[in-house]
């Protein structure tokens, strides 16, 4: 019966009954399980095997992970190769469904080829076949990686080349941050019996919140908080522009506002109506606007003449704490009306008293539930920090809206001041 | 963005957060819905629960937009966290704002 099987094998079918007989009562024979190994890269073995039934694969390794080289079915022959050029197995064979194979010593193998010089002919095509087709294969494969490589190279030229731009377009964020720190007053004025504290963080490398503490002459303090529409890097322009325009049309405003102005009351409303009037005529179509407080204190009596152009209304607390107020609305913003008027409003701190002057950054400071800090939470702790100083109490208000967001992105620049007035 | 037209008024649902994100989904599809009127649009904002200042600043380029061509840009439905963002930065003052949109359209309609 194996002699049956062995002439439906193409290369037996020409050989002498004899020879198969030979062959059928000496060959060995193997039956291999589907997913059993026949024999594994690198073993060292000489036989060579012809499938008399079943699929055999030829599986290689390539950093561990198996790549299928051939498969082979009945009638094929495999593993001639060490048999050949005596050489450690290249590849691991397994079979894929339950196959039946005839094992082919070295000896049987010379016997073979001896007998049959046809036989060794079609083994010699067979496997000069096998390199050729390898060969292709590998060069195919090498063509295919080098495309790959290629491509993963312009990529990453691509990749870097952006980076490059993305670390140019930081180190300028860095510098422009550098300079809009210099924007806000590098010490606070600390009037005899007063305390002013501040802080401003944006939400971005740039910010369009800004404080301002400016010191008027007899005396007089210019506290500013303003919020510029937006954030990032237009609202960052604006506040430039407007705290620029600000300052300089509050410390001089016989060159801004024209003529000698010694009145205080005079020097607030001119430098708001100044700056409004620049915006409006000359940024019209940007439709930015920029909310802002800015209040002049006389230390020496705690009087506050204010202007408030569409900006959160400050709160000012009593020494208990019990009592939190908001000091009047005001104006539309600055940069929305061309020649608005800015109406002077007063209020009057009193020994113990102090004002807070915030920007929507703090009450609207969500956490990662979307719900934001709000005006409650701002009093609460406005009052949990009752008899602190307005450095200490800036710092408490942070660390709770810092603790309430809880590591959500920061929506909005925040900016807080606090004036202090001792009991 | 919701958009329909009631007699001669073009009503206008606002999305509920107006925040930068939001502002910039519907800003310039808002923009050009505005301008084509070219009439009378009323925003219904009764669904809106955040307003950046960004949301504000559409408004405004919006009112200023039609205002000139004889149209007119009014709000209803303000939520009360929303009407005192408007009260405090007096964008009320700005804006004609009725308590709903059916008390809006009426007066439109007076």
């Amino acid at each position: 019966m194996l002699q049956d099987l062995l002439r439906g094998v193409p290369w037996f079918a020409h050989l002498d009954a004899k020879i198969l007989d030979h062959m059928a009562t000496h060959l060995g024979q193997r039956h291999l399980e589907a997913g059993e190994v026949l024999f594994n890269q690198g073993d060292i073995s000489y036989d060579c095997f012809v499938i008399i039934d079943g699929v055999m694969e030829v599986i290689t390794f390539v950093n561990g992970t198996e790549h299928r080289l051939e498969v082979y079915d009945a009638g094929q022959m495999i593993g001639e190769m060490a048999l050949i050029d005596r050489s450690p197995r290249s590849a691991m064979v397994r079979a894929v469904n339950a196959s039946y194979l005839v094992v082919i010593t070295e000896a049987d193998f010379k016997i073979l080829i001896g007998s049959n010089p046809e036989l060794a002919m079609n083994m010699l095509r067979n496997s000069t076949t096998r390199v050729r087709n390898t060969n292709q294969r590998m060069i195919s494969d090498l063509e295919r990686k080098n495309a790959e490589l290629l491509k993963a190279y312009q990529q990453l030229k691509a990749a870097q080349a952006e980076l490059i731009r993305l670390n140019r377009i930081e180190q300028e964020m860095a510098v422009a941050r550098q300079i809009q720190e210099s924007f806000l007053p590098r010490t606070l004025a600390q009037p005899a019996g007063w305390q002013v504290g501040a802080y401003s963080r944006g939400a971005q490398a740039v910010g369009g919140d800004f404080y301002d503490c400016i010191e008027l002459g007899n005396g007089r303090l210019g506290l500013v908080v303003a919020d510029a529409c937006g954030k990032g890097v237009t609202a960052a322009l604006f506040v430039a522009l407007s705290r620029s325009l600000l300052r300089a049309a509050s410390l001089a405003p016989w060159i801004f506002q024209g003529g000698m102005i010694h009145d205080i009351e005079n020097i607030l409303t001119g430098a708001l109506w100044l700056v409004n009037d620049y915006i409006c005529r000359e940024h019209a179509e940007s439709n930015m606007f920029i909310t802002l407080f800015y209040a002049v204190l006389n230390p020496s009596n705690g009087a506050l003449a204010y202007v408030n152009a569409g900006h959160n209304p400050p709160l000012q607390i009593d020494d208990s704490g019990q009592h939190i107020h908001e000091l009047q609305e005001g104006t539309l913003p600055i940069g929305i009306m061309a020649s608005q008027e800015f109406p002077v409003q007063h209020a009057h701190i009193a020994p113990g008293e102090r004002l807070i002057l915030f920007t929507d950054g703090i009450t609207e400071a969500m956490n990662a539930a979307g719900e934001p800090f709000n005006d409650d939470r701002l009093h609460a702790v406005l009052r949990e920090g009752v008899g602190q100083s307005s450095h200490d109490l800036v710092s408490l208000v942070i660390r709770q809206v810092d603790a309430y967001v809880a590591g959500a992105p920061q929506a909005d620049d925040i900016t807080l001041m606090v004036v202090s007035r001792a009991a | 963005m919701n958009v329909e037209h009631i007699d001669d008024v073009l009503v206008i649902e606002l999305p509920a957060r107006l925040d930068a994100v939001g502002v910039a989904a519907i800003e310039n599809n808002l923009a050009e819905t505005v301008t084509s009127h070219k009439g009378k649009v009323l925003a219904d904002m009764s669904q809106v629960n955040f307003v950046a200042s960004l949301a504000l600043r559409m408004l405004l380029t919006n009112l200023k937009s039609v205002q000139p061509l004889g149209g007119d840009l009014r709000l209803a439905g303000l939520q009360p966290q929303i009407a005192e963002i408007f009260r405090k930065s007096r964008f009320d003052t700005l804006f004609k704002i009725y308590p709903d949109r059916e008390v809006a359209l009426a007066a439109y309609r007076g």
